[in-house]
């Protein structure tokens, strides 16, 4: 697509930067500065992420924003920037400064309780959360949990082979990342339907088109997750020797000062890492499954285990499955392209992981890939907390995989129902065993 | 061999301690730590690609012997 912007069509390209400055000085809208000669973003201009006629092959289009327009200028939702190469997706992630976590979707999505916590905080006030918020997911206490998380795996993978078939959503990838997140968070594993219906109100029936769905979700849901919360908190305060978890880390750790994190500011925390811990690590697993039941030689060489911790990082780069977002602070440059404060900066781990400037053959999975600097948690301040145990359960998986259920197709005739937006996936997989048909 | 982790740079991925326990260990948040400043010469090639495998170029190798 080599087809001139529209708004320069009768210029010269050395005419270009005269245009800039005219359109800039005329409009001064919060528009970006089309025409400025670095990229033709014409293939841009109503992508977004939520677009249902991308669901089936995003990679296509993001190969193709990669190769004419890595930071493109979209017009969907108020208009935003869409990051697409690896180098600017790091260089946005790194630099708090320019581009603020204050707003981190697009659309903009505000919570009625405040901002998500921690993520929409900057340094220093995020760095603060983060010191009591981090130490409920860091390696030691996932070591800790690695035991448990093997023995579910094990049930798991059991029961789908006895079966000889498995619906793999609800058989593995809902059950393992959830009871597991629940029990670092400090959640009894019983109220797991429970926390999970405050989940999928809080993600999905805050944003309904509806407003009475809405409000319920504002005005009943909320205060009753926050007094879920609470109780759970007190309980803590009443104990002699409260338990180690995350819940505990929160209430019990110094921010700066001698501050601690209200029972409010906790329960939003409880919130985002349910929100953001369970998805993410579903999909990808749920991604990883498809994968592997297509791709029985890939299968085979995870037969010997060594390889599978640098293999869990090829699949966490080859799928990549969040999107994320920053707020530009002042007018910058990007990529060449000028960037003005308070647009919105989408950033694509998906594509920047694709991104042959960074990956040789970007497309094929290579279980050995080194170096493997792969932006799947993100990166910079933000990098997510929860990676340490999201890669834990992801390699325990694996190992349980190969002594369990070694070999697996997908269902005669399953094709996957795919879906783009924040968090890539798919909606369903069905497997067979093959050793139990026929 | 002296292997480093410059702390400004680490944001904690934990790409070094996961694939080359043997050089790097990490702390309570989960920061990369150098296990031993002076890198053994049976390790020194495995250091030398810990660098590349650090999303935030936290990681680096200084040949000068001492």
């Amino acid at each position: 697509m080599s087809s001139p912007h529209s708004p320069s069509k009768e210029l010269t390209f050395e005419e270009l930067p005269l245009f800039t400055l005219l359109s800039e000085t005329i409009f001064c809208t919060g528009e970006p500065t089309k025409g400025d000669g670095m990229a033709d973003d014409t293939i841009a201009k109503h992508f977004n992420i939520w677009d249902p006629a991308l669901a089936d092959d995003p990679h296509a289009t993001l190969a193709e924003l990669r190769r004419q327009c890595p930071v493109a200028w979209t017009e969907e939702w108020g208009g935003h920037w869409f990051v697409s190469s690896y180098e600017e997706t790091h260089e946005v992630v790194s630099d708090y400064k320019r581009f603020s976590s204050r707003e981190v979707t697009v659309p903009n999505t505000p919570f009625p309780d405040g901002p998500q916590l921690p993520i929409q905080y900057d340094p220093p006030a995020h760095t603060a959360y983060r010191h009591v918020i981090a130490p409920g997911f860091s390696p030691k206490r996932v070591a800790e949990e690695e035991p448990a998380v093997r023995t579910l795996a094990r049930q798991l993978f059991g029961a789908i082979v006895e079966k000889g078939s498995s619906n793999f959503l609800t058989d593995f990838a809902l059950p393992l990342p959830s009871i597991t997140v629940l029990r670092l968070l400090g959640f009894p594993v019983e109220d797991m339907e429970k926390l999970m219906q405050f989940k999928y109100e809080m993600l999905i029936n805050l944003y309904s088109e509806d407003e009475v769905v809405r409000n319920r979700v504002q005005n009943e849901v909320r205060p009753e997750f926050n007094a879920y919360v609470k109780t759970h908190l007190d309980a803590r305060r009443q104990m002699e020797n409260p338990p180690d978890d995350a819940m505990s880390s929160m209430l019990f750790g110094q921010l700066e000062g001698h501050e601690k994190m209200t029972d409010g500011e906790i329960a939003r925390a409880c919130m985002l890492l349910l929100t953001a811990g369970l998805d993410t690590v579903t999909q990808t697993m749920m991604l990883m499954f498809e994968y592997l039941a297509k791709n029985p030689d890939i299968r085979h060489q995870l037969k010997d285990k060594d390889i599978i911790p640098s293999a869990v990082e090829e699949f966490l780069r080859y799928f990549s499955i969040v999107t994320l977002a920053r707020q530009c602070t002042e007018d910058t440059v990007l990529g060449g392209r000028q960037i003005k404060a308070n647009q919105m900066v989408q950033v694509s781990p998906p594509s920047a992981g694709r991104d042959g400037k960074e990956f040789p053959n970007p497309d094929v999975i290579d279980l050995r890939r080194s170096p493997n600097r792969h932006l799947a948690f993100g990166g910079g301040p933000h990098r997510c907390p929860g990676s340490h145990l999201a890669r834990m359960e992801l390699r325990v998986t694996l190992e349980e995989m190969v002594d369990i259920m070694p070999d697996f197709e997908l269902a005669p005739g399953f094709v996957a129902p795919r879906r783009f937006g924040v968090i890539m996936g798919i909606d369903a997989l069905e497997l067979v065993i093959p050793s139990k048909q026929g | 061999m002296q292997l480093r982790i410059d702390r400004e740079r680490c944001c904690g991925h934990g790409r070094c301690y996961d694939l080359h326990p043997s050089l790097f260990t990490y702390d309570e948040e989960g920061f990369g730590i150098v296990v031993a400043d002076y890198v053994p010469s049976e390790l020194a090639d495995e250091a030398r690609r810990s660098t590349a495998d650090c999303p935030e170029r936290a990681v680096t190798v200084d040949e000068t012997d001492r």
